[in-house]
């Protein structure tokens, strides 16, 4: 707008003149300066100022040159704006960014460099070994993927575990792959703060210093487990060649002491025998969890099963008489409940009525056997403790209708008086007929006495021990707390702790060495006469870890540099070259012979020339009834509590507290997580104002314990059952504080046995600490609950009488409900999966979950979300009672996915996640679900489990996110994330496995191949798998039998799962309990 | 007197704007929402955090012991 | 002022706007299609193997190195050993061997680029296909004219469904001594792919 421009400027000339008149004026200036007397010079810069030139006033007074302020002409500026500039360069900076990644880019394919033969990319590979779990060492089958061991199943060449294996085995997989595994070794020289070192400094160190020991004269003190490793005791018989003062001692937290010291009484040796169980017609358990907790429970629980088919031979009846609630005791046909201190007095009194009223065939017993016997009277026994006459009778009845073919057996608790009043009435009974003739056991090193302890203990605290080797066992928790070994320990100038995890024992040592887990081991074991087993590791060392046989041997040759990798293996065939194969007689050649041994796993062999102690075969036992006369004590039933401490099926003595799988695995009965408890009974509760997860304060001789209760109907009123082997101070963070340490409890100078306590006193003390169970405690006798699983048909039973009379009892009692079905029928041709559970083989032992958590990368939630029902397992035991709460049965049922036919669940999925197969699997697609849960609640048995959060991520600081974790997943089952529904998929894996073998070998698909996880671990073989359109299969037969039914089979979701009724093998005909 | 300054040139953004000043509110409205989707997605990680260990090196080294003898049936070997 | 400027904004700028970027998602989806699944991606390896040579030339079998293809569900890349079958003595002069044998006698596995891959969520078993009789080139294109292995089908599921039910249009070649084999239906059920 030129026109105004230049009317500005003629505005801004007026005023610059007006101002440049004012100030501006030479005269005006120079006269005020000659006015004021002022001195200052006239200062101008150029001759037009000088002479006051007009136009250049005007231009002096204006701040801007011509031109200088005139609109800059648009034509002369480029097109390109800052705005635009400013516009581009982010425009282009995003695309630039967006065009970053390679978007293309699908990662890496790495093979191998020089890829191993026995590898194939995908296939797992199998290695026969065996389990350190516990004292039996069963023979497993370890299967590797790409040189990762993922899952453990037993070994089916192995004579004892038949191919079974327990939970402790099936979740060992964790154990390897823990991330707080230790990984070097340390040096605690103040046993205080621990620094690392390397193997040869500490190897070293410790050389010098048990040189130094044994030269003065100092004892060496080695403390292990059951040492049942033939090549190990070698091993360490070097060591005290090499190191004079060396002494072994050995120990276990439940060590039968009392049995086995009743058995020297009773029969001049310790060498207990095999009891052959599946030849029992009758068995009574005398407080002895033998299905559960006792003895080789993997064995036991085959043994016992073999009599439990409806559709083969006849069942065998089970008695128990117990104080605490056991799984045995709840699957015994008659149970009598009493307290634990008053057994004795009851097979007392049952000998009275065995042996004293009638003359037992060939039997005869001195008279001042049977003075002793005469002041028991039963039906005194019977009024005194309010127990059933009925049960008695019928025991008294079967136990003399059955001699030599039955058997009782005594609980490890119970003390020495109870187990040799009970092998006299096992052999007045000819019950020694059921002792295995051709396989005994073999003790290789004898588990030390009290008195070897107590000498230890003195010496440790006299300064008499120069050097302890704890090896791989930990006794600062596990012995029992008034050795006071932790304060001997003190005394000790050199402790050494070979471990793979921290506990009570490495956190007072000086050196805590690392070892190998089983996995990466070599081994040989023997528990039997009949074989040994050989363990071999599947995968090198993962940390700087060595074998605790490599760190004898290196040990024992006294020189830090005799280690190399393969030392105990050239041991170890060194010994059996000598040894086991040169005993064989036979001319193949050792490699040949080796490598067959561990193909197999197991080797049999037919003298125990190479084990240890030569033992008393069982023919051979003598039976002295002088020793019953001799036992001077007798166990009587007081008025105060009695204690049980008892082993927990799933920690061992503690020593697995951190697998969070063993953790949260429910207990049998109470279905408790992550802790243990007070078991009462609902008697004893309501006298002392108890509810479950209240604190009480225990006091026996031994100590005191505070420890929350849990009411467990079926314990005998005054009985108190503590588990053991919880509470561990020193261990990793899954299993830190967890449950309460009952160590306080157990004394080495018990009355009656370690583990049996009486004149203990409870006393309620205020607060309480939550247990948390995965079934709701609720009360059995409320009207709407109760016997729900009779009037709901979920469980149906039978007494095997009743059975025998009328093979069709079953579907005349529940009938056929027809109803009509809204849903349209359709035939399934083909394959057509699907499941039979037999309850009566089903002990309610939890295997199979166990199982299936490791097959499916089940996570761990923790307790505090098991509380809200959240646990992840897809498989679950019910339990339920029925009857009164002091004297419940009990029954158990395994409930996973049922695989409907006409899933309710399938329906209401908005996005189609989870859908039907033609072969009759409910399948679920995880990438598909967006996490409604729509069908969690339309689903009848409640058996989908929804990620509510990634438990990976939450539980315990994300150990389960850390790297070797990841190693442990199957790679053939998804892991899931946070928002995602799942449930058992019948092992969909292994089905899609078989369907590959199927179309390689060019065959149609064989149902029986198929073995799911839970079947392939249940030990009872209760579960079968298979294709139920095959009519010739074994599960075709099971879901067409007298006994089968569908759970809720009203309501026509047609479940692929069929359970074979149970049948309580009582004398009545009727099952009292289900009257529905 | 009103001393003007020479830069009361402003005027001519005008022809570029064609209108006055972008509007208070218009602004503050802006600036207000450009704030909460800073704090919005400073707040809640929309798939920017990576799983633990999935982008780590491996530094646990698996290989099979070599002297180890891998069964090829699974079933009970006549022993 | 204000008003009209609002006003303008909202009732031809901003419907413009949406429009524009509307359009452009939805053609440079389908354009990019293709391209998004995999099609034509042919990325440079470490060493410059040629299956053209290999596979082609010297009629090697797809077998020979992916050996686990029909037992198991990958079809495994081979080790550097396998190569070494032949280049210890084959050519070992030349540059990409010479890599190769620095790679194989280091004991580094070589880092080849993915060229196919299918999201975790999905369970691809080779073996079942390649003992159907199902080659190797209905998938994977014919590698044998490759020098440089690229995709040539999109691995979409709809892809993998459409040859599923309808096989006999969709498989062009057979694996020669697998004729007779009758290749049905594939199975179509979710669980047979995602587990």
């Amino acid at each position: 707008m030129p026109s105004n421009e230049t009317t500005d400027r003629k505005i801004m000339d007026k005023k610059v003149i007006d101002i440049s008149g004012e100030i501006v004026n030479p005269d005006n200036l120079k006269e005020e300066s000659r006015e004021n007397n002022n001195t200052d010079p006239n200062y101008w810069r150029s001759f037009r100022e000088l002479h006051n030139d007009p136009e250049f006033m005007k231009l002096k007074a204006r701040e801007f040159a011509d031109g200088a302020l005139d609109k800059p002409d648009l034509n002369d500026m480029s097109r390109f704006s800052r705005r635009k500039f400013l516009a581009l360069l982010s425009a282009s900076a995003a695309v630039a960014a967006t065009g970053c990644s390679n978007y293309r880019n699908q990662g890496l394919l790495v093979p191998y460099n020089k890829k191993p033969e026995e590898i194939s990319v995908g296939l797992p590979t199998y290695y026969a070994s065996t389990c350190n779990g516990c004292e039996y060492a069963c023979g497993v089958l370890i299967k590797t993927i790409e040189g990762r061991p993922i899952k453990v199943d037993g070994n089916p060449d192995h004579p004892v575990s038949k191919g079974k294996i327990c939970a402790i085995g099936q979740a060992s997989v964790m154990n390897l792959y823990d991330p707080e595994r230790l990984k070097n070794p340390v040096e605690r020289p103040d046993k205080i703060n621990s620094n690392e070192i390397q193997w040869g400094v500490a190897d070293e160190k410790i050389i010098s210093q048990l040189k130094a020991a044994a030269s003065s004269g100092k004892e060496i003190a080695i403390i292990s487990n059951t040492i049942n490793s033939p090549t190990l005791k070698k091993a360490l018989d070097d060591f005290k060649t090499v190191y004079p003062t060396a002494k072994v001692y050995s120990f276990e937290l439940f060590d039968e002491s009392t049995r086995r010291s009743a058995w020297e009484k009773s029969y001049g040796n310790q060498n207990l025998p095999i009891v052959q169980l599946d030849k029992a017609k009758v068995i009574l358990a005398l407080e002895s969890d033998f299905l559960g907790n006792e003895g080789n429970k993997i064995e036991n629980s085959m043994m016992y099963v073999k009599n439990r088919d409806a559709y083969k031979g006849e069942f065998n009846r089970l008695y128990s008489v117990e104080g605490n609630a056991t799984i045995t005791g709840m699957n015994a046909d008659y149970r009598i409940v009493l307290r634990t201190d008053a057994i004795e007095e009851f097979v007392y009194a049952l000998m009275i009525e065995i042996i004293g009223r009638e003359k037992i065939s060939g039997f005869s017993t001195d008279s001042t056997a049977m003075s002793r016997l005469q002041k028991h009277d039963m039906t005194n026994f019977i009024a005194k403790y309010g127990i059933s006459k009925t049960a008695v009778d019928h025991l008294i009845s079967d136990l003399k209708k059955n001699q030599g073919a039955s058997y009782v057996l005594a609980g490890s608790a119970l003390p020495e008086s109870t187990h040799i009043a009970v092998n006299l009435l096992n052999e007045a009974l000819g019950n020694n007929a059921l002792h295995s003739k051709d396989q005994s056991r073999i003790s290789l090193v004898p588990l030390s006495p009290k008195s070897e302890w107590e000498a230890l203990i003195s010496s440790m605290k006299g300064g008499r021990v120069g050097a302890v080797i704890h090896l791989d066992s930990n006794p600062a928790f596990v012995l029992p707390s008034d050795y006071r070994y932790t304060e001997a320990l003190k005394g000790v100038p050199l402790v050494i702790s070979l471990s793979e995890q921290i506990n009570e024992s490495t956190a007072v040592s000086n050196f805590v060495l690392p070892i190998n887990s089983m996995f990466e081991s070599w081994g040989d074991y023997q528990t039997r006469n009949t074989f040994l087993s050989l363990q071999q590791p599947v995968i090198a060392p993962l940390y700087d870890t060595r074998q605790k046989e490599e760190i004898i041997l290196a040990w024992n040759s006294g020189s830090k540099d005799s280690y190399n990798k393969d030392i105990y293996r050239n041991y170890l065939q060194a010994n059996w070259r000598t040894t086991v194969l040169a005993a064989q007689n036979t001319d193949m050649l050792f490699n040949t012979a080796w490598n067959a041994g561990l193909n197999d796993g197991v080797v049999r062999v037919t003298t125990t020339s190479s084990a240890g102690t030569a033992d008393v075969p069982a023919t051979q036992q003598v039976f002295k009834p002088e020793a019953f006369v001799a036992t001077s004590t007798l166990m009587t039933a007081g008025s105060n509590f009695v204690l049980l401490l008892t082993q927990n099926g799933n920690l061992g003595d503690g020593r697995f507290a951190n697998n969070g799988w063993l953790q949260e695995l429910p207990k049998p009965l109470s279905r408790v997580v992550w802790d243990n408890y007070a078991a009462i009974s609902v008697q004893s509760a309501k006298a002392l104002g108890l509810e479950s997860s209240d604190l009480v304060k225990i006091t026996s001789s031994a100590g005191a314990l505070e420890i929350p209760v849990f009411i467990q109907p079926g314990v005998a009123e005054g009985v108190i059952a503590v588990q053991l082997g919880y509470g561990r101070s020193e261990c990793g963070i899954v299993g830190k504080d967890v449950g309460f340490n009952a160590n306080s409890l157990v004394s080495k100078g018990a009355k009656l046995s370690p583990w049996l306590y009486d004149n203990v006193t409870v006393e309620k003390l205020g607060g309480m600490h939550e247990i948390v169970s995965t079934v709701e405690h609720y009360n059995i006798e409320e009207p709407l609950l109760k016997d729900i699983q009779f009037r709901r048909h979920i469980i149906q039973e039978g007494t095997y009488l009743q059975y025998k009379a009328d093979p069709d009892f079953l579907r005349k009692k529940h009938g056929d409900n027809e109803y009509e079905s809204i849903n349209k029928q359709y035939e399934h041709t083909g394959t057509k999966w699907g499941m039979a559970i037999d309850l009566n083989k089903c002990i309610g032992c939890g295997e199979c979950v166990i199982a299936c958590n490791v097959e499916n990368n089940i996570p761990i939630v923790g307790k505090d979300q098991v509380q809200k029902n959240r646990e992840m397992q897809w498989m679950r035991i019910d339990r339920y009672y029925s009857g009164t709460p002091e004297d419940p049965k009990t029954s158990f049922q395994p409930m996973l996915c049922q695989h409907c036919d006409f899933a309710p669940c399938e329906n209401v999925c908005p996005v189609a996640a989870t859908t039907h197969s033609a072969d009759g699997i409910n399948g679920m697609a995880y990438n598909r679900c967006v996490g409604t849960r729509y069908c969690s609640n339309n689903c009848p048995y409640k058996v989908r489990r929804f990620n509510y959060y990634n438990f990976r991520d939450r539980f315990r600081d994300s150990i389960q996110q850390e790297e070797s974790f990841s190693l442990m997943a199957n790679p053939e089952v998804t892991v899931r994330s946070r928002g995602v529904m799942e449930k058992c998929t019948f092992c969909l894996q292994r089905i899609m496995e078989e369907r590959a073998h199927a179309i390689k070998d060019n065959r149609q698909v064989i149902g029986s191949n198929v073995k799911t996880a839970c079947q392939e671990s249940c030990v009872t073989s209760a579960i079968v798998f298979g294709d139920s359109n095959a009519k010739e299969s074994e599960l075709h037969k099971l879901i067409h039998s007298d006994l089968s039914y569908t759970v809720l089979d009203e309501i026509k979701v047609k479940p692929n799962i069929t359970y074979i009724a149970k049948l309580r093998n009582v004398y009545e005909t009727e099952n009292t309990e289900a009257k529905h | 007197m009103i001393m003007k300054n020479g830069l009361s040139s402003t005027n001519y953004n005008k022809d570029i704007l064609s209108s006055e000043k972008i509007g208070r509110k218009k602004f503050f409205l802006l600036t207000g929402i450009a704030a909460l989707g800073t704090a919005v997605l400073s707040a809640i990680p929309f798939g920017r955090k990576v799983v633990a260990g999935s982008t780590k090196q491996e530094s646990i080294k698996i290989s099979p012991n070599p002297h180890a003898v891998k069964r090829n049936n699974r079933q009970e070997n006549n022993g | 002022m204000k008003n009209f400027l609002l006003d303008y904004t909202l009732k031809v700028r901003l419907p413009i706007l949406i429009f524009t970027v509307l359009a452009v998602f939805v053609i440079t989806y389908y354009v990019s299609y293709a391209e998004r699944n995999g099609v034509g991606y042919g990325p440079v390896q470490p060493i410059a193997y040629s299956h053209k040579l290999h596979a082609g030339t010297m009629k090697i079998d797809c077998r020979y190195c992916h050996t686990d293809v029909d037992k198991s569900r990958h079809a495994n890349i081979p080790s550097a050993s396998v190569c070494m079958n032949c280049h210890t003595i084959a050519r070992k002069d030349k540059p990409e061997i010479i890599k190769l044998t620095d790679y194989y006698t280091k004991g580094i596995p070589i880092e080849w680029n993915r060229v196919h891959r299918i999201p975790d969520f999905a369970y691809f078993d080779h073996s079942v296909h390649v003992n159907k009789g199902i080659d190797c080139s209905n998938c994977h294109g014919n590698v044998a004219e490759m020098d440089v292995v690229s995709q040539v089908k999109d691995f979409t599921m709809k892809a993998c469904l459409d040859c599923h039910r309808n096989p006999e249009a969709n498989i062009r070649n057979i694996i020669p001594g697998k004729e007779d084999v009758k290749i049905n239906n594939g199975p179509t059920n979710c669980g047979s792919c995602h587990r």
